[in-house]
């Protein structure tokens, strides 16, 4: 991956390998159908911006795919690794297999207040992933430190500011090593102030190379980091593509107005 | 000081049983309520029933009666049990009833602390792939205390009194071992003052404990809200 003139990130590789695939993913609640049939393919590598108004669906997908939301019908794959969604057919370990690979980044960051920040790290790779204390510890330290709040270890996250929190639950995602990241709208209930600490985090994840679905209302900060920008209506793909011609020359009359109703969002 | 006429050291006695049959419900009580909350969140149809039949009946008859049936029906079945007469330990059965009584109410205290802790919480637990049983242990239960304790208290407070009514079945309490002194002195509002003020003393440090127990358990959510 190269970083072109204006900062933003190119896909000049050639991505060989799938890292996500979901297939016609459909979740009804009652007789409303939030996602009608979305199926969407994500490349190692690959970074996918999901816009959309409220109430197209784009929440409800990212919980879906690891079962936060009890998905109707739908396949996935991550990696090689494949689940039926359809109601009742995957079992709890097949769950918690696709939930150790989907790292999953909240809006309300959603810490557990008891614990300490580094606790809250700490908790799942020992439990989940069997890691020993002082190499999830290790491990805790040194994403503490990427995230820029090593010095915060042993605080309580009631005495963080949101942007703070947000890092470490990013921290605590990043723990589980899991293959994708999904964010969803992880700067949406921030102080407009705390955005630009979070987001610079997420880019940097992006430099990395590393998966990311990210559910978003930044649109300049979708456009600068993303690969691929996805809008959703009504619970299906209305349009896709790369960032420049999303952005510039929208087809789909909806998403124009989408756009265009941003547009005095300022750039990130 | 009170004149006491010989029977301080009875008082003591009948005291310490007082108290060992209040702590020993407390821990009864407050395991039959997690249960019974836990219970109340079950995804089988049956167990939810099964729950809010036990807090309906037993929050929905007099404490009194319910040590009364408990007693002579524990004595019933003992002697079903055992092929002759044998009468069930006062002391057992006032345990039995009183954590019955206090695991109704404390379904409801858990309950309703439970559904405080915040779902977003349990979710991140769950996407990081926590197993249901951990997730109980580090997040619900750790804050499920702080929103539980005042509750809980009012319960224990109500449980140290409460014993007084297992003395109706012989249990040599404070209550009782009052009234034997009382009648045989002849001095009834001397020995019923002393019993008052002892059990004022059992609720009085009680609160006090429990003050530094809400603090302890408000730990890191002090500033929060």
């Amino acid at each position: 991956m190269t970083i072109d003139s204006r900062g933003r990130l190119q896909s000049t590789q050639d991505f060989r390998t799938t890292a996500l695939r979901v297939v016609n993913l459909k979740k009804q609640y009652g007789p409303v159908e939030v996602l009608t049939g979305l199926s969407l393919t994500a490349q190692r590598g690959e970074v996918i911006s999901i816009l959309g108004s409220s109430g197209s669906g784009k929440s409800t997908f990212l919980r879906c795919l690891n079962f936060l939301e009890e998905p109707t019908s739908g396949e996935i794959w991550v990696g090689d690794h494949h689940v039926s969604m359809a109601r009742g057919n995957a079992k709890r370990r097949q769950i918690n297999a696709l939930r150790t690979s989907l790292g999953m980044v909240f809006q309300n960051f959603n810490l557990w207040p008891a614990k300490t920040v580094l606790e809250n790290i700490v908790e799942a790779p020992i439990h989940v992933l069997g890691l020993s204390r002082r190499a999830a510890n290790e491990r805790a330290l040194s994403l503490l430190e990427k995230v820029g709040l090593a010095s915060h270890r042993s605080a309580y996250p009631a005495h963080l500011s949101g942007g703070q929190q947000q890092r470490i639950a990013i921290a605590r995602t990043l723990a589980m090593e899991p293959e994708i990241l999904l964010f969803d709208e992880p700067t949406s209930a921030l102080d407009p102030e705390l955005v630009g600490e979070v987001l610079k985090v997420i880019r940097a994840l992006a430099e990395e190379g590393r998966t990311m679905l990210i559910v978003t209302h930044e649109l300049g900060f979708a456009r600068q980091v993303s690969h691929r920008v996805v809008f959703l209506h009504a619970g299906q793909i209305e349009e896709e593509g790369r960032p420049e011609q999303f952005f510039r020359q929208p087809s789909s009359p909806r998403l124009a107005q989408f756009l265009s109703s941003h547009l005095q969002e300022p750039d990130r | 000081m009170i004149e006491l006429q010989g029977f301080a050291g009875q008082l003591v006695a009948g005291a310490s049983t007082t108290l060992g049959l209040a702590t020993t419900s407390l821990v009864f009580g407050v395991a039959v309520g997690l249960c019974g909350a836990i219970a109340k969140q079950s995804d089988v149809a049956m167990i939810r029933a099964a729950a809010i039949l036990y807090t309906t009946v037993i929050r929905g008859i007099p404490e009194l009666l319910i040590i009364l049936i408990l007693y002579f029906g524990g004595t019933v079945a003992l002697t079903a049990l055992a092929g002759r007469y044998a009468e069930i330990n006062a002391f057992t059965s006032g345990v039995f009833a009183l954590s019955l009584v206090f695991g109704a109410y404390a379904t409801e205290v858990f309950r309703a602390a439970i559904r405080a802790v915040p779902h977003g919480q349990i979710e991140a637990a769950r996407a990081l792939g926590l197993p249901s049983v951990l997730i109980w242990r580090f997040v619900i239960l750790p804050q499920m205390w702080r929103h539980a304790l005042p509750g809980l208290g009012n319960l224990w407070l109500t449980l140290l009194k409460d014993t007084a009514l297992v003395s109706v079945v012989g249990l040599e309490d404070l209550m009782r071992k009052t009234g034997i002194a009382a009648g045989a002195t002849h001095d009834p509002l001397t020995f019923y003052c002393a019993a008052a003020a002892i059990y004022l003393a059992f609720t009085s440090a009680s609160i006090i404990g429990l003050a530094q127990l809400e603090h302890r358990a408000s730990r890191g959510a002090r500033f929060a809200m």
